[in-house]
């Protein structure tokens, strides 16, 4: 069950467009082929943000830049406008402290480099800068090479929750900077745990008459979702709801709209679904940012 | 601007001594009930839920209605003023009439030495919305420190008058706590861009700051030759008696009203606005008379005008107000439903109905549904006839577009659109965009046809309870004779003998294009042997009108007797072993499917499972044969009752919501506490409780007039006769007492249900007699009071008290 509430034209007053929130991208690699996946995202993201990409490693001994660019799998062509910030010591720690001393930071790395994922968890580095809950990050699964990585398509997941609205913006403004098509999903589950929230809108409860109760949950939905999310207003979302486990109902609609990027928020924690998250992560077969929401 | 405050010039040629000796500073000690079961409190400010606060919190009176939005505004504001009847007709294919958005007259800004008030800047120190249900008053405290650490407390007010319906009222109190500032309110209304106005060439406006002024703004709907005139008039007086100064800046489109004073530390300063609305529907000249109208308000004052409207409401919760002992929470939601039920209908206007959102918000267009005979209308029958008189003539009103619908599908008599708006045409979409995608097809309007009985059943109901022979001579019978005539052509006398009406949709909706809905077809049975009884009537007592009748719709002695004939020969599934009816042909093959198995849940099942898969399962959305157990209750054998509860109960998802509430009235019925109290529970709570946004686009005005139903009809246990009422009470173990009053013909029944006894006393001009759970019987007196005492079985017999 899955496709748009296409004429969705809902006029609200919406919050004017803030200025752009990146101004850094961060790009940790360590030399692993997996990681090399997250470049053509990291470049793609900081071209569009017009923010200064760091590609962050780490290693005991600074080598000669070639050495480096070789280890790291990169080309000299990709390098233009770079910043090579070698450090020392835990690989995720100084991921973090420069994500913590660059302003408007935004972490774009893969999953897992070189070993498998040990069940749903990720790579070490990433489950370590995870558990900081850095405000944005955009991890990249890399089986799927994205070699010349286009942001055409924007997948924004939303349960409804208010917590979940900020998320809308960072969506949003990607989309106007790369002139991409934004998709608003809402899985409707039997029970949104977190739907009890004030101010939660789920899938309804009652839908006396389809032909009006639609349109009025749709009109509802974006309204909320815009005005407190702060997208810009000339902003179009076409909005799809479907029904089934919220994960792998994200998951698979991204694939079958071949989204190029999943945003969804981020409560900074797995605890409440464990897996939901994850399994967009990892079988959604595009790059996912999170945006964490308190 | 000039700052400076002036001294009022008193005028009482103009009534601006009047106006301004009626400073209201006192109206929230007058005007303001301490009940909290009469109140509705909004606690703090969550963004998120600012529509459905708008919502719950929205005034009206039938003619118009105002959501209860901020003044000021904010990110999620959707100001909107909705007067019942006026539509607006899109030209865009596939668009249905929908409820016109007037311009919002409440909006009020408020400046602080050119700083704005604002919610969202700053720090919000205490603010709440209180709607007093009891007055019919939306209150607003705000207490506020701005960045510049002012404290600003503001109290406000709006009414929308029950008593002088044309009229708004609109009150802004300051007070400037712990500064001295000018303070500045601009207040205005704007029309949108999709609407065409007049200018009026020969408006001047006043800017002397003593006497208030009058202003004009006109509109046109689009499609449709409706204009609409709002008159304006404000004024700011100082509790010092100050007046403000006043700037004016009004065009065709747009009225601006800026009033600006110095506050003095700790003093009041109040803005009141009275906003005079007049519609080319009901009067040629809308403009004059919004003019006029203000100006004959003008020398009574705003308190004036406020005491009127708390006074109209006083005798309206006389003859409506339930209490119910022993749960306050439950208490306060019947407050509820009664305040919006009340405030939905127009006894003065029969030419509209209500929607089913009423007058509170633009979901579902302002369309009328079946919603309004089945659900809200015995609200109105039994606590005040006029109203519901008014709700039936727009069916009578409408009949002639019923009769059209009928021809057009090729069916006689008049065929009710499921939808309708202002035209009494058929109203519904043809198609919806689904949320998994797929463009649907809405059959409703040319298959969920029982509405046409559903009005018949009211009207029979209307008149046997009030005895309201002129309206039923006049115009009830008529849609009677009319809709038992429709049903004579819908169905087809097949070759087993037996009437089937085929490609119905039930109130089940899940399940469409069925043939021999259970609902549908006892319904129309019964629709037509009214039609035949109600023949008979006229014939006997009012044979003229029978005469003008049967002339004008040809009714023979022929067709009467057909129609009895039909109606015995209606198909019904029912089965003498288990007492069940078949929902429809074929329901007893679908996929069982074990509801349980899907909690808990917070979504409908067609949500969770698809359009197309609900409708091979046997999950009924909303009471479908337990509805026609209900209605139908005294003519199905009382084994048919319970069982038939028992067996679909468990099958409903109650995916509407109009479904708890008929299922706490059975429950209740039968005897099945646990049932009732957690079904009431369920009812009580579709507006009220944390119901994720379900509210945000009106409240739902038949699942209040369902909750209402449930109490009186459930837990009353009470049941009309032709000669009287019947009470069988079934009160929840916690509750102490359950008390309603009902009219009767030309009485007010008060009754008060206790676990241990059950008294009434008639008011008012007639006997009635009343019958207790068949029991003991009682013809009561006027201003006497009966009680009858439980029994080890039953009731003892009723005996007289004083």
């Amino acid at each position: 069950m899955t496709a748009a509430i296409p004429e969705w034209n809902g006029a609200v007053e919406r919050r004017k467009t803030k200025p752009r929130t990146v101004e850094n991208v961060i790009l940790p690699l360590d030399g692993q082929n997996f990681s090399q996946s997250a470049i053509p995202i990291a470049r793609e993201l900081a071209r569009l943000h017009g923010a200064t990409l760091h590609v962050v490693y780490v290693g005991e001994q600074a080598a000669a830049a070639q050495d480096t660019l070789k280890w790291l799998g990169l080309k000299s062509s990709e390098t233009r406008g770079v910043v090579m910030d070698h450090r020392k010591g835990n690989p995720a720690e100084r991921v973090i402290h420069s994500a913590r001393d660059l302003p408007r930071a935004l972490i774009v790395m893969c999953t897992h480099t070189g070993q498998q994922m040990n069940g749903e968890r990720f790579g070490a580095v990433a489950e370590s800068i995870l558990l900081t809950k850095p405000e944005r990050i955009v991890l990249v699964a890399p089986e799927p090479d994205h070699p010349a990585w286009k942001l055409r398509s924007i997948l924004l997941a939303h349960d409804g929750t208010p917590a979940c609205h900020p998320a809308a913006g960072p969506a949003a403004e990607l989309a106007h900077l790369a002139g991409a098509q934004i998709i608003a999903l809402h899985v409707a589950t039997r029970r949104n745990p977190r739907g009890e929230e004030p101010g939660s809108l789920s899938a309804p409860r009652y839908v006396d008459q389809p032909q009006h109760e639609w349109p009025a949950w749709a009109d509802e939905f974006m309204s909320r979702m815009l005005a407190m999310g702060a997208a810009p207003s000339s902003m179009h979302f076409d909005l799809v709801v479907t029904g089934g486990q919220p994960g792998s109902e994200v998951a698979q609609v991204a694939r079958e709209r071949n989204a190029d990027l999943v945003v969804m928020g981020w409560h900074g924690h797995w605890d409440h679904d464990p897996s939901a998250t994850r399994v967009v992560i990892r079988t959604s077969g595009c790059p996912v940012f999170l945006v964490y929401c308190e | 601007m000039n700052h400076s405050a002036s001294q009022p010039q008193v005028d009482t040629r103009h009534g601006a001594l009047a106006y301004a000796e009626a400073v209201p500073s006192i109206l929230p000690a007058l005007f303001r009930d301490s009940d909290p079961t009469w109140l509705l409190v909004e606690e703090g400010f969550t963004l998120a839920r600012e529509h459905e606060v708008e919502s719950l919190f929205a005034i009206a009176n039938g003619y118009v209605g105002n959501r209860g939005c901020l003044a000021e505004g904010s990110a999620l504001s959707a100001p909107a003023t909705f007067i019942a009847g006026v539509f607006e007709h899109p030209q865009t294919p596939g668009a249905v009439p929908q409820l016109i958005t007037l311009p919002d007259w409440a909006g009020v800004r408020i400046w602080i030495s050119d700083e704005p008030l604002s919610i969202e800047r700053g720090q919000v120190l205490e603010h709440r919305r209180v709607l007093d249900l009891r007055r019919g008053m939306l209150w607003r405290e705000w207490r506020h420190r701005d960045p510049h650490g002012r404290i600003t407390r503001i109290v406000a007010c709006r009414l929308a008058s029950l008593s002088d319906r044309h009229l708004l009222l609109h009150s802004v109190t300051l007070t400037a706590e712990n500064y001295s500032s000018v303070v500045r309110f601009e207040s205005s209304i704007d029309i949108d861009s999709g609407s065409m106005t007049f200018p009026m060439p020969d408006w001047k406006p006043r800017r002397s700051p003593e006497r208030p002024n009058v202003l004009p703004l006109v509109l046109r709907t689009p499609g449709v030759e409706v204009n609409i005139a709002f008159g304006v008039m404000g004024q700011l007086v100082a509790s010092t008696g100050t007046v403000g100064e006043r700037e004016i800046d009004a065009d065709e489109r747009r009225i601006v009203e800026r009033c600006e004073m110095n506050a003095e530390i700790g003093t009041e300063c109040h803005l009141h606005r009275l906003i005079s609305i007049f519609t080319s529907r009901e009067k040629p000249r809308p403009f004059e008379d919004a003019l006029s109208h203000l100006n004959r308000l003008l020398p009574r004052g705003i308190a004036d005008a406020a005491s009127s409207h708390v006074s109209e409401w006083q005798p309206r919760w006389q003859t409506a107000d339930i209490e119910v002992v022993g749960d306050d929470s439950l208490q306060r939601a019947l407050r509820f439903a009664e305040y919006h039920l009340i405030s939905a209908a127009n006894p003065e206007d029969g030419r509209v109905s209500i929607g089913a959102r009423a007058l509170t918000g633009s979901a579902y267009k302002g369309h009328v549904f079946w919603d309004t005979e089945i659900y809200m209308l015995p609200f109105f029958t039994f606590t005040h006839p006029p109203s519901a008189r008014a709700l039936l003539e727009y069916r009578y009103h409408t009949l002639d577009a019923a009769r059209a619908k009928a021809r057009a599908a090729g069916f006689r008599g008049a065929m009710y659109p499921w939808e309708s708006a202002d035209t009494g045409e058929e109203t519904t979409p043809k198609a919806i965009i689904t949320p998994g995608g797929e463009v649907m097809r809405v059959l409703n309007g040319e298959m969920e046809v029982h509405i046409s009985a559903d009005i018949a059943y009211g009207i029979w109901q209307y008149w046997n309870v009030t005895g309201d022979e002129e309206f039923f001579s006049q115009c009830g019978a008529e849609i009677i004779l009319e809709t038992a005539r429709f049903w004579a052509s819908r169905g087809t006398m097949e070759s087993d003998g037996r009437y089937h009406i085929r490609h119905v949709i039930g109130p089940d909706e899940y399940h469409e294009d069925v043939d021999d809905n259970a609902y549908t077809n006892l319904m129309a049975a019964w629709n037509l042997r009214r039609g035949a009884e109600t023949a008979s009537l006229l014939q006997s007592r009012w044979a003229g009108r029978w005469r003008e009748l049967a002339d004008r719709l040809q009714i023979t002695e022929e067709e009467l007797k057909t129609w009895s004939k039909l109606a015995d020969s209606m198909f019904t599934t029912f089965d003498q072993q288990t007492f069940l009816f078949e929902q429809f042909q074929g329901y007893f093959a679908k996929e069982p499917a074990n509801l349980k198995s899907y909690e808990p849940r917070s979504v409908a099942m067609d949500v969770i499972l698809g359009h197309e898969r609900i409708q091979r399962t046997n999950i009924v959305k909303q009471a479908d044969v337990v509805m026609a157990a209900y209605l139908l209750w005294d003519e199905m054998v009382p084994e048919a009752r319970g069982a038939n509860f028992r067996y679909y109960e468990s099958r409903t998802g109650h995916g509407s919501s109009l479904s708890p509430s008929i299922h706490a009235l059975m429950a209740a019925r039968l005897g099945d506490g646990h049932l009732a109290q957690q079904y009431v529970k369920q009812a009580s709570e579709i507006d009220l409780g944390n119901n994720m946004g379900n509210a945000a686009g009106g409240v739902h005005a038949a699942a209040l007039g369902g909750l209402w139903q449930a109490m009186v009809f459930g837990f009353g246990g009470l049941r009309t006769q032709r000669d009287g009422i019947c009470l069988a009470p079934n009160l929840l173990s916690h509750w102490r007492r359950l008390s309603f009053p009902l009219q009767w013909r030309k009485s007010t029944v008060h009754i008060s249900i206790e676990p241990s006894a059950v008294r009434i006393a008639v008011e008012g001009g007639e006997p009635v007699r009343v019958r207790l759970d068949a029991g003991s019987e009682v013809i009561a007196a006027p201003r006497q009071e009966y009680m009858a005492d439980r029994a080890q079985a039953g009731w003892n017999p009723w005996r007289m008290l004083h």
